[in-house]
């Protein structure tokens, strides 16, 4: 459906897109995660033709886009990291702007509107002005306009960043539900690694401007296939702790996440009483040690050497 | 696709208070401490006036009343009837009243020295700043009173009045003065049509807004700042406008219209007409509420007209001047300059805070669209026509066209603006 092939972005002396190459077929959830700064949102601005590259080529449905981006962007929905609506106007006046410049006619807009509004849960506050939403009921029309005039593909650029946990899940089974019900093709990016393990088919990985892995989350995870995380819970977590476990000769790697540390060792080790040991040299007291096999999360610190929300 | 656009800007507009009060009720709030201030003024202290006003008389009234006098002897009327008239007239001298009671009387002698010219003066004195104004009583005016009142025959006579607008606050004296003259005037005639004259006028009497004289209308300090305010709040849609479009950039709304495929002179267009729509409505209702609270009356419609018209279009052409820069800049800071301080240079050389002299501020006055508008709307309310104001109007039209034309070169290419 859309490929875009070898992008690069040079911005003065920053190259923020550096030879990506990806593709999305119809009806798949694709994943693009990446810290801060990997060069994300250049990559989706230029595919969505906001953005010309300063070479490589995209293409929908084998035409290219950057002389001719009409038709892309007649199929397309955005859903901007920012709340990209007008707060002094109503739901249903942001709706009714983004619907008539998108040239859909005053019959089919109200259908058009109560069947958005009805998606993103917000038929009782269409009259209310946008400035008095709270952060999810923002969030969520701002996925409704990008809806309006049923795209058959749609980028959401971090669509769940800043909300609280019910407007998260309430995003997140609409997307899927999208997904499932209507067909539609969703590019999604997110900082939260779980939720690309809930929506993606299929995920890229980015970083410093290039895609650094990709494929469906079992591949993703394969490529620490040898490898075992341990997580530890103590009640204080001290620094000579994390020392002595980052220096050890058979430790991959060591991430600390809220209370928990992450240990990344080879999958034949028993690193159980080393972790006691550590432990008691450091006066440690431990609340619980568990194995498991990698994340996507661990799998991207072993291939960026940060974590996702950095 | 226009009317979506102009809708949710006015929409946008109305919504915004700090904006809507900025740009409907300070300058409402201004004019009535300015006319208050000035009313006080004028009530609590004696104006300082000394100025020279010039008669023209074209016949001398002592012969009007000698040529009436022959008229009524040779009337078909009893001896009793023509004596009682020829007695009238010994009362009824219009200019000897004007000139012995009017302007005789000792509070306006302190203010006004009254010199008599000839006809072949009369343009040398209209060219010349000394007099403040012109009084021309035409060929026969007595003649023609005392015929209009006593017999009821011929048109009521009018004095014709020439106003220095340079020296406003004696002028309106005189004004007002001549037109409570008139009324006066009126008022015996209708007194000897029903035998009861007895023609006598104190400065007391002389008031009332009635003008039955013709000249040119003056000014009064009211309608100047009316118009002076308006033009300058007008300026502020502008800004208004430029930082709404910055927003959208911001908020990356502007994006979105891009994915629609709305092209930039749609967007551009959009801009233009909301922000000289919202211009001519600020306009309409602030002079209709000058109308309502100050009294302030529109000798002709069509300059009015003309005028708001193109001063809007120029307020469109700076918002969408400043539109352009801000994308440029990617900040809001030319509005935020043109509000804070272009606005008030602008106002201060069109003349909104008062009338400045001197030939080269007027001119650079007259080369921005707040100054430029000024001078037409004062011209209108003078009674001026349209003929008269066709400099500001082209000046205003090309005003618009330089703007829109440089927003539209400057506006960042595709990639650039988002």
């Amino acid at each position: 459906m859309l490929e875009a092939l070898d992008l690069k972005k040079q911005f003065k002396n920053t190259r923020a897109v550096d030879g990506v190459n990806l593709f999305i077929e119809q009806g798949e959830v694709v994943g693009l995660l990446g810290p801060n700064g990997a060069g994300k949102s250049t990559t989706i601005s230029i595919i969505s033709s906001l953005l010309p590259p300063s070479s490589g080529d995209v293409r929908f449905f084998n035409e290219s886009i950057i002389k001719k981006p009409q038709t892309l962007r007649k199929h397309l929905g955005v859903v901007p990291q920012e709340i990209a609506l007008y707060n002094n106007l109503t739901a249903k006046e942001n709706l009714q702007f983004f619907g008539k410049i998108y040239h859909i006619s005053s019959n089919l807009i109200k259908t058009k509107m109560e069947e958005v509004l009805e998606i993103v849960g917000l038929q009782e506050k269409q009259n209310d002005l946008v400035k008095t939403f709270s952060g999810g009921m923002k969030r969520r029309l701002n996925i409704g306009v990008a809806l309006l005039h049923e795209p058959k593909l749609i980028f959401m650029d971090e669509p769940t960043v800043g909300i609280d946990p019910q407007s998260r899940k309430y995003i997140l089974d609409t997307v899927k539900r999208l997904n499932r019900e209507q067909d539609l093709t969703i590019l999604y990016t997110s900082h939260y690694m779980e939720e690309a393990e809930y929506l993606c088919d299929r995920i890229y990985i980015m970083d410093q401007g290039h895609i650094i892995a990709s494929g469906n989350n079992n591949e993703i995870k394969g490529i620490l296939s040898s490898e075992q995380t341990v997580v530890i819970e103590a009640e204080i977590i001290e620094d000579s702790f994390l020392n002595k476990l980052e220096y050890h000769p058979s430790v991959t790697q060591v991430y600390r996440q809220e209370n928990a540390i992450h240990v990344i060792v080879p999958l034949e080790m028993d690193f159980f009483q080393t972790i006691i040991d550590i432990a008691g040299e450091t006066e440690t007291s431990l609340k619980s040690v568990q194995i498991q096999t990698p994340s996507l999360e661990d799998v991207f610190l072993h291939l960026t050497g940060k974590a996702l929300r950095d | 696709m226009l009317y979506t656009f102009i809708k949710k800007q006015l929409f946008l507009m109305m919504r915004d208070r700090t904006n809507f009060t900025l740009l409907l009720v300070m300058p409402l709030i201004l004019v009535f401490i300015i006319n208050y201030a000035i009313g006080g003024l004028m009530t609590e202290e004696t104006p300082k006036i000394d100025a020279t006003i010039a008669i023209l008389e074209h016949t001398e009234e002592k012969e009007d009343i000698n040529h009436i006098k022959k008229e009524i002897e040779l009337l078909s009327l009893p001896d009793h009837e023509k004596n009682e008239m020829i007695n009238g007239l010994n009362h009824f001298k219009p200019i000897q009243i004007l000139k012995q009671e009017v302007f005789g009387n000792p509070e306006i002698k302190e203010m006004f020295t009254i010199e008599k010219i000839n006809p072949e003066e009369l343009a040398a004195a209209m060219e010349n700043d000394k007099y403040t104004a012109i009084i021309e009583v035409p060929e026969n005016f007595t003649f023609n009173v005392v015929k209009y009142s006593f017999l009821g025959e011929g048109e009521e006579p009018k004095l014709d009045l020439y106003l220095n607008q340079n020296e406003e606050l004696a002028s309106q004296v005189v004004h007002d003065l001549l037109a409570g003259y008139q009324e006066q005037l009126q008022t015996a005639t209708v007194l000897e049509q029903n035998g009861l004259g007895d023609l006598k006028v104190s400065p007391q009497d002389l008031e009332g807004e009635t003008v039955t004289i013709s000249g040119v209308a003056p000014i009064t300090s009211t309608t100047y700042y009316i118009v002076g305010m308006s033009v300058m709040f007008v300026l502020y849609v502008a800004s208004t406008m430029g930082s709404y479009a910055y927003e959208e950039k911001r908020d990356h709304v502007f994006n979105r219209m891009v994915l629609a495929n709305v092209s930039k002179w749609t967007y551009f267009t959009g801009i233009f007409i909301a922000s000289s729509i919202t211009a001519f409505l600020q306009l309409v209702i602030l002079f209709s509420f000058s109308i309502v609270a100050f009294g302030v009356s529109w000798p002709s419609l069509s300059p009015f007209l003309a005028t708001s018209i193109l001063l809007s279009f120029a307020v469109g052409g700076v918002a969408s001047l400043l539109t352009s820069i801000n994308y440029q800049l990617n900040s809001d800071q030319a509005s935020v300059i043109f509000g804070n301080a272009i606005v008030t240079v602008f106002a201060f050389f069109g003349g909104s805070f008062f009338p400045i002299g001197g030939d080269l501020i007027d001119r650079l006055g007259n080369l921005t669209p707040n100054g430029s508008g000024m001078s037409a709307f004062l011209s209108a309310f003078q009674g001026y026509g349209l003929g008269d104001i066709t400099s500001n109007l082209l000046f205003l039209g090309g005003f618009t066209l330089l703007t829109l034309s440089t927003a539209v070169t400057i506006f960042p290419k595709r990639g650039k603006a988002i």
